[in-house]
């Protein structure tokens, strides 16, 4: 696979809308298709803010590593991040019938993201957590 | 974000732009708390500027419809774009809301 994005960012919620922007501007380029922008961009936000939020016991600054490949129809994206374990491939399903009053926030990111995506893998290596995502470019839709 | 709020008499009309993601989402929750507080209890969303959501946008979605049906209200959704359904039919919460196709429609 080619590597198209390679990307170092600080442990802040913010630094999300910097994947975004720099995905798009490859999508744009290749003129590829927006439906599965919108999935990429939904499993980006996801994924990061699961990170930034959850994944580090300390105070100190972080940094999370997202790279991009692509070959032909498939794309892959990969978050590596030095947290503690976590791996979100193995959490609960929601409760999708249940009503407003027994649903509760939350637990709905990382559900959206597998069916939005083709598949999603997680190890744990060095001391790492790796999740990787790949898309189907040509599904529009999950 | 930009948010704009219309009164009409027995409901308010809230339209978020643009993106309702995991920094947006919080500005939206703080202008429908204001509004849960001054009693407003049934709520008009119209997505008709909105093209992307995330579970922080459910989120908030989900903690509205809780308290205005709280004070005997109801959260009301429009004009959601296809690929906002989408996310809508998947985690289920269009069986939580009702969803109109206009703002118009969805008149309290």
């Amino acid at each position: 696979m080619e590597q198209v994005v390679s990307l170092e960012l600080r442990n802040n919620l913010e630094e999300s809308e910097i994947i975004i922007t720099t995905v798009e501007k490859y999508w744009n380029d290749n003129n590829l298709n927006h439906h599965t922008l919108f999935n990429i961009n939904l499993a980006v936000e996801e994924v990061f803010s699961n990170i930034v939020r959850y994944a580090f016991t300390d105070k100190n600054q972080h940094f999370i590593f997202f790279n991009a490949y692509r070959d032909k129809d498939l794309f892959r994206i990969e978050f590596i991040d030095d947290g503690r374990k976590f791996n979100p491939t193995v959490q609960e399903k929601p409760d999708v019938n249940a009503s407003i009053d027994e649903r509760e926030p939350g637990g709905l990111g990382i559900f959206l993201v597998k069916n939005f995506s083709e598949n999603v893998n997680y190890i744990r290596e060095e001391g790492k957590n790796k999740l990787f995502i790949t898309f189907n470019l040509k599904n529009g839709a999950h | 974000m930009q948010i704009s709020i219309e009164t009409k008499d027995n409901y308010t009309i809230i339209t978020p732009e643009g993106k309702l993601d995991s920094v947006t989402s919080q500005e939206l929750e703080e202008k429908i708390t204001i509004l849960i507080n001054e009693n407003k209890n049934n709520l008009l969303i119209n997505f008709e500027k909105l093209n992307y959501i995330s579970s922080a946008g459910l989120r908030v979605l989900l903690i509205a419809a809780k308290k205005t049906k709280a004070i005997s209200g109801e959260v009301r959704l429009s004009s959601l774009n296809p690929q906002i359904k989408d996310v809508f039919n998947i985690s289920g919460f269009s069986s939580l809301f009702k969803i109109y196709d206009t703002a118009a429609e969805a008149s309290f």
